[in-house]
């Protein structure tokens, strides 16, 4: 008996100082901070049971309602972005070229950046006169301008020409090069040189890409309104109209400048896809090869179901930590404009340390908590079908 | 699954791919390049819309030659002589002082300083001594023929003549120029006290003067000096050297524990420390905060470092999945020896691991190095800030207006992070696959 | 056997040991440079930690008023520590107990702080002391009282006019006698205000301006007292009763949206992001951008510092016509003393010396006007402010304001300045545009004119049902606290 107490008392032993956390730092805040949600508690006094109330006025508090929205269209918008630009990079970073690991180390840097230095660094891209990102978008602008009037006939150097130019037309032959190249209609002297075939497909390819870009430079002109037009130099973080503008429920450009930024990281994500990615075993790849599936068929069937796992992860890790974000908008923008970046965090940080009421605070701590725990149990249900373990 | 170049693809295809990831890789890199480019830069290039694309990166300067020596000058005033309305550079006798000048403006007249320094002119009781130039027109009136110089207060002071200003001769605009330093860079020196009154000035066609680039590395020292960097880095490290050491020891203590150790409730322990790591921190931070408030420990550095040493849900889970892996037979075998567990732990289990406690130690030293939210809300004395916090105080203050200066200091707390990841660059990736294999 | 035991009893001893050595830093440590005059007396001192903010010569006028009291007695000695963001600071430390013995704030943290229990009160202590009511302007004096206790006392004051550039006004001399306008003289009521404005604006080819007339967002942080100078007010004086909807706040408001919309407020936003703050070369009024601005008494010192050749003039804000002026917001900086700081007595003695002595230093240092009825007479003798007597003159104006302090104070900034700026962008023509169908030219302006109207009036009464809901939920809270704030 005493040999197993003494193995009961030695494990007990080696985990003690996580018991002490999970008792001290995690368990009795988590206990006190429900019973803080209950009461009216400015710090500096003492915490007085008012029953319901914080929850029932957080019901109505418009600007918890605001909070809400932002994290919320934050992370319907981030992170499926992230998530899509992440594997693709991570694809393009398993693909056997030359220089791979110089190409990694490249994307993976954003990330080791402190998130102060990245918050400040973005606050001056993102500065509408003298920023780097107006300067870039102001320049690709003028060039995109230039191009569409080359095809369109734009402006007032070209009266009398009617609003597509002749030259436009020579745009036409690029997806009829690209149906005969990819189609039935090759002659037989094609089929025989391949390299020719492929060199007929770049070109085609190439001549539609600038087909695309023409029509909706030229859409742009026209089609959308004046807001968007001005890409010329649009205010980023001071500006809190949504964008497009039609859409109401639509990320306000402050949000979406906090978006670009957090594209910026994607480097961190895309490393883990890529060692998971490298797991994937080669023959399925082979077999799918014998098969002949080609590129589309093969990312879909094998690579996607193979990563699902870490997938699922990320995306949850994302819903938590999304729930958490502070720095950066505290630093850059301290909520505003008109409260269109107060995300979550910092309206409890806000309202325990500005407004002092950290019963206020612990209430919306805790809707918080069950909102995270429903939207983890949501993503595991819906992955239920989706995602695919190998052999666990 | 031979790696043989036949399986590599064709070379358009690999060219297509390297060409999006060098764009994309242009694209990320962008911001740190624009980064250390805005750090060289002076104070008014920041704040530029710069003409062409060298202006993005590089600040634009002038060079001229001003009595007699070659200086940075910055371009004051554009003057236009005419024939009727000459100027005069002249040199007084005497002193005076700045506020017995006529400062004039409009398209025809022009500002006139005897010193070209702004610091002197915001104690608005300069005196002009006579070494001095002063640039004289109608209005300070300079008698050539009786070398007398009429202040706009009535004063008559003596003064020779250096030079008469006419139209350049070959055409070109006629600047005023200033001679320029380094320092002046730093928004705090302009309008506090003491410093030098004169600076090298003169009137200069634009032919004489040369356009340059300026870099100014003197961003650097201005700028960590006024952040307070030295102090800031030795609290930052003291904090990482203390996270570390408690995330690593406690984190291989607990998850020996959990992996080989058997007690009661083991599986049930185990799994409430996986589901604590859904616990946002948003719960826990306010009354943690009143704890250690009751501790005393608010404005200290021990909220920040001493919840390191009892463990962290992710690093437990990490290292007991990392060992169990291990092959057991090895610590049976010890056990046989005679060796207690921690014995086991530290001669077997160790060096066993290394790459995973690696990993441990890198990315506590990551997540304490970028830690903003625990320094602002624990720490309140300055020279206790850490790195994140200072540089968030030096923005707080100026609101943004120093770019040049938040640039330089933003650049030089990045560098250690870059430079230890290159470092201990597989440690990294090991670790970063392992944490998404084991997710 | 014993080595890793030992090793880890030995780690976890030094930890402990680290963990209790570590404490708070010291106040004394003794630097010889800075402090070589006060080596003799060093230690017997008390000493203080004073947070407060500012920077540059503001910093340094600070610097010379805390190293006055130092020389002039021997017991204690006054660190002054430049803090950034110093309310959010001394919030942060008076809820983690760890507070500095004397606090710089401003006016609008004092009910905060002062229902949060964060601060002493002082008027026992100004009564020992023989500081009276008459010492003070009245109105400087409100600002740090809350229901019948003085919670802060005033540092450096301040009052806002009118800055007008005067190169611009004469280089436009023609275009404004055509207009029937005076360039000589500055604008006596809000819509001669904007008439100056008019003819002042100069414009890109594209339509975006380069020199706006008149700024209303500059500097941006009095945004909710535009409404005072129609007449409006943001509180009832007497009820407490929160009166954002006046029909003199909405004709304000209103009259701020037609800056935005005249113009194209995609335009407006361009110009107006990427100016420096007050203390930049690229300030908007410095630049020369704005011709225009209101601003308040630190501002010509701030010029003199980056452009000291601009020739630009200060006069009184106008007030709409009918209005009683000339009128100025009321604002200041206070300074405070912490519940639960280290040396109370200390702090109190510093405290009442920079109020009998130190403020006519500051002010005078710093260019401004002062909380003190009577200054003394060295006060005036050239004083660096060569605009001073327009502020002072405010400062004693009958009609001059303070926004009275209240317990959703904060809330209520908070609240006033995102209406502020939701009313500013709202995009009119695409939120109404089947209003608009179909209309040009005067009558598109006009009904464009009354929805920015409506708009206004519905912003502000939410903002006022919004904040009044606050302020009775906030009064009824402070029932369940034991003991009211003592």
């Amino acid at each position: 008996m005493a040999a197993s107490l003494r193995r009961h008392l030695t494990g007990y032993g080696f985990i003690l100082p996580w018991l002490i956390a999970l008792v001290l730092f995690i368990g009795y805040p988590f206990i006190a901070g429900f019973y803080f949600s209950f009461c009216d508690f400015p710090p500096l006094k003492s915490p007085a049971f008012i029953g319901l109330d914080n929850y029932a006025e957080l019901l109505e508090d418009a600007k918890f309602q605001r909070s809400l929205g932002v994290t919320f269209i934050y992370a319907a918008v981030a992170i499926p972005l992230g998530v899509v630009l992440a594997i693709t990079l991570a694809m393009f970073l398993n693909a056997r070229i030359r220089g791979q690991s110089f190409y990694r180390v490249i994307y993976y840097i954003p990330h080791l950046i402190p998130t102060v230095v990245v918050a400040i660094l973005w606050l001056w891209i993102f500065n509408p006169k003298f920023g780097l990102l107006n300067i870039v978008l102001a320049g690709l602008m003028n060039l995109a301008d230039a191009w569409t009037g080359l095809f369109f006939g734009l402006g007032a150097e070209t009266p009398g020409q009617g609003f597509v130019r002749p030259e436009a037309l020579a745009l036409l032959a690029a997806p009829v090069l690209a149906a005969v190249s990819m189609g039935r209609l090759v002659p037989q002297w094609v089929r025989r040189r391949p390299e020719l075939k492929t060199f007929l497909a770049s070109v085609a390819v190439a001549g539609c890409v600038a087909a695309l870009v023409a029509i909706l430079n030229a859409a742009l002109h026209f089609g959308l309104p004046v807001d968007a037009k001005n890409l010329h130099s649009p205010g980023w973080l001071a500006d809190g109209n949504p964008l497009p503008s039609f859409a109401s429920f639509a990320p306000s450009w402050a949000l979406w400048a906090l978006i670009v930024m957090s594209m910026w990281g994607v480097g961190q994500m895309a490393v883990i896809y890529l060692a998971k990615l490298q797991d994937v075993p080669v023959e399925l790849y082979e077999a799918a090869d014998i098969d002949g599936a080609n590129w589309a068929q093969k990312t879909w069937q094998i690579t996607v179901p193979m990563i699902s796992p870490v997938i699922l992860f990320n995306v949850v890790m994302a819903i938590i930590g999304t729930f958490q974000i502070f720095a950066e908008p505290y630093i850059m923008t301290g909520g505003g404009p008109e409260d269109k970046t107060r995300f979550v965090a910092v309206f409890v940080y806000d309202q325990a340390f500005q407004y002092q009421r950290v019963g206020y605070a612990s209430a919306v701590a805790w809707v918080l908590f069950l909102m995270i725990v429903a939207l983890t149990v949501l993503a595991f249900r819906v992955s239920q079908k989706r995602v695919y373990y190998a052999g666990r | 699954m031979a790696a043989s170049d036949e399986k590599r693809g064709p070379w358009y295809l690999r060219a297509c791919v390297h060409a999006i990831l060098a764009t994309g890789a242009l694209f990320f890199l962008m911001p740190l390049v624009w980064m250390m480019a805005t750090s060289l830069k002076p104070l008014s290039e920041t704040m530029k819309y710069p003409e062409s694309a060298s202006d993005v990166f590089f600040g634009v300067g002038h060079r001229a030659t001003v009595d007699g020596r070659r200086h940075e000058v910055i371009l004051e005033r554009e003057i236009k002589p005419a024939p009727d309305k000459p100027f005069y550079v002249v040199r007084p006798r005497e002193a005076f002082s700045a506020g017995e000048l006529w400062l004039t403006f409009g398209p025809e007249t022009w500002t006139k300083f005897a010193v070209f320094n702004l610091q002197e002119l915001g104690q608005m009781n300069a005196q002009v001594t006579p070494e001095m130039k002063v640039l004289a027109d109608e209005k300070n009136r300079f008698d050539p023929g009786a070398g007398v110089l009429t202040l706009h207060s009535g004063r008559k002071v003596p003064a020779e003549l250096v030079r008469r200003i006419d139209p350049s001769a070959d055409g070109s605009p006629l600047w005023v120029v200033r001679e320029w330093r380094p320092a002046d860079t730093d928004m705090r020196e302009v309008g506090s006290t003491d410093r030098e009154v004169t600076r090298a000035w003169d009137v200069l066609p634009a032919s004489r003067i040369t356009k340059t680039s300026r870099v100014i590395p003197e961003n650097y020292p201005i700028a960590l000096r006024r952040v307070g960097f030295l102090r800031s880095l030795i609290n930052t490290l003291f904090l990482c050297v203390m996270t570390v050491a408690g995330a690593v020891i406690s984190s291989v203590l607990v998850g020996y524990g959990f992996a080989f150790l058997e007690f009661k409730g083991r599986g049930l322990l185990f799994a409430i420390t996986v589901a604590t790591m859904m616990i946002p921190f948003a719960i826990t931070m306010i009354p943690v905060y009143l704890l250690y408030r009751d501790l005393g420990w608010v404005g200290t550095f021990k909220p920040l470092w001493v919840t390191s040493w009892f463990g962290s849900a992710f690093f437990i889970f990490l290292l007991r999945q990392f060992f169990l892996g291990l092959p057991k037979d090895l610590l049976d075998a010890a056990r046989i020896d005679g060796c207690t567990e921690l014995e086991i732990l530290w001669h077997v289990v160790v060096p066993l691991s290394r790459p995973a406690i690696a990993m441990v130690a890198l990315f506590t030293f990551l997540g304490t190095w970028k830690d903003f939210m625990g320094p602002l809300i624990y720490l309140n004395h300055p020279t206790q800030f850490t790195l994140s916090l200072s540089l968030q105080a030096f923005y707080a203050e100026h609101g943004g207006t120093p770019w040049h200066l938040l640039m330089a200091a933003s650049t030089v707390f990045s560098l250690p992070l870059i430079i230890l990841f290159f470092a201990t660059m597989k440690t990294f990736i090991r670790g970063i696959a392992m944490t998404g294999i084991k997710g | 056997m014993r080595g890793v035991h030992v090793g880890l009893a030995g780690l976890i001893v030094a930890v402990f040991l680290i963990a209790w050595l570590e404490t708070k830093p010291a106040l004394e440590d003794f630097d010889p440079v800075r402090h070589a005059a006060f080596k003799d007396t060093w230690n017997q001192r008390v000493h203080l930690a004073y947070w407060e903010k500012w920077g540059s010569f503001e910093a340094d006028a600070c610097q010379k008023m805390v190293d006055t009291f130092n020389e002039v007695q021997n017991e204690i000695f006054v660190h002054y520590l430049r803090t950034s963001q110093v309310d959010r600071k001394a919030m942060l430390a008076a809820i983690g107990r760890d507070p500095p013995d004397v606090v710089g704030l401003w006016n609008s943290n004092v009910v905060p702080f002062a229902e949060g229990g964060a601060l002493m009160p002082l008027e026992g202590l100004m009564k020992e002391s023989g500081l009276t009511r008459d010492f003070y302007i009245e109105n400087y004096l409100k600002l740090g009282e809350f229901e019948g206790h003085v919670w802060a006392l005033p540092t450096a004051v301040m009052t806002m006019a009118l800055f007008y550039n005067k190169e611009h006004f004469r280089s436009k001399a023609a275009e404004l006698r055509a207009a029937g306008l005076d360039p000589d003289r500055v604008p006596q009521t809000i819509e001669e205000l904007d008439r100056y404005a008019d003819v002042l604006n100069e414009f890109e080819a594209d339509g975006t301006p380069r020199i706006m007339g008149f700024l209303p967002t500059e500097p941006g942080w009095f945004n909710h007292t535009w409404g005072y100078y129609f007449g409006g007010r943001l509180i009832d004086p007497e009820t407490g009763r929160i009166t954002t909807d006046e029909t003199a706040n909405v004709r304000a408001y209103a009259w701020i949206k037609r800056y935005a919309e005249t113009y194209g407020r995609e335009k407006l936003l361009r110009f107006k992001s990427g100016f420096g703050t007050f203390d930049s070369p690229f300030n908007a009024f410095i630049e020369g951008r704005v011709s225009m601005e209101v601003q308040g008494v630190w501002f010509p010192m701030f010029i003199r510092r980056h452009r000291p050749q601009m020739e630009f003039g200060v006069a009184p804000f106008p007030s709409a016509a009918g209005v009683p002026g000339p009128r100025s917001v009321m604002e200041q900086d206070v300074i405070g003393i912490p519940r639960h700081c280290k040396h109370p007595k200390e702090a109190w003695k510093f405290v009442c010396w920079v109020q009998k002595e130190g403020i006519a230093i500051l002010s005078r240092l710093q260019g401004k006007n002062t909380a003190i009825r009577n200054p003394p007479a060295w006060f005036h003798q050239g004083h660096p402010n060569l605009e001073l007597k327009v502020f002072e003159d405010l400062a004693l104006a009958p009609e001059s304001f303070i926004v009275p302090n209240t317990l959703v104070g904060q809330e209520y900034r908070d609240e006033m300045n995102r209406a502020f700026e939701h009313i500013w962008n709202w995009p009119v023509e695409l939120e109404k545009k089947s209003a608009l169908e179909g209309l040009t030219g005067a009558a598109r302006q006009a009904k464009i004119e009354a929805l920015c109207r409506e708009e206004v009036a519905r912003t502000l009464a939410e903002v006022r049902q919004e904040v009044q809901r606050q302020l009775d939920a906030k009064i009824a809270r402070r029932r369940l606290q034991p003991g009211s704030a003592d």
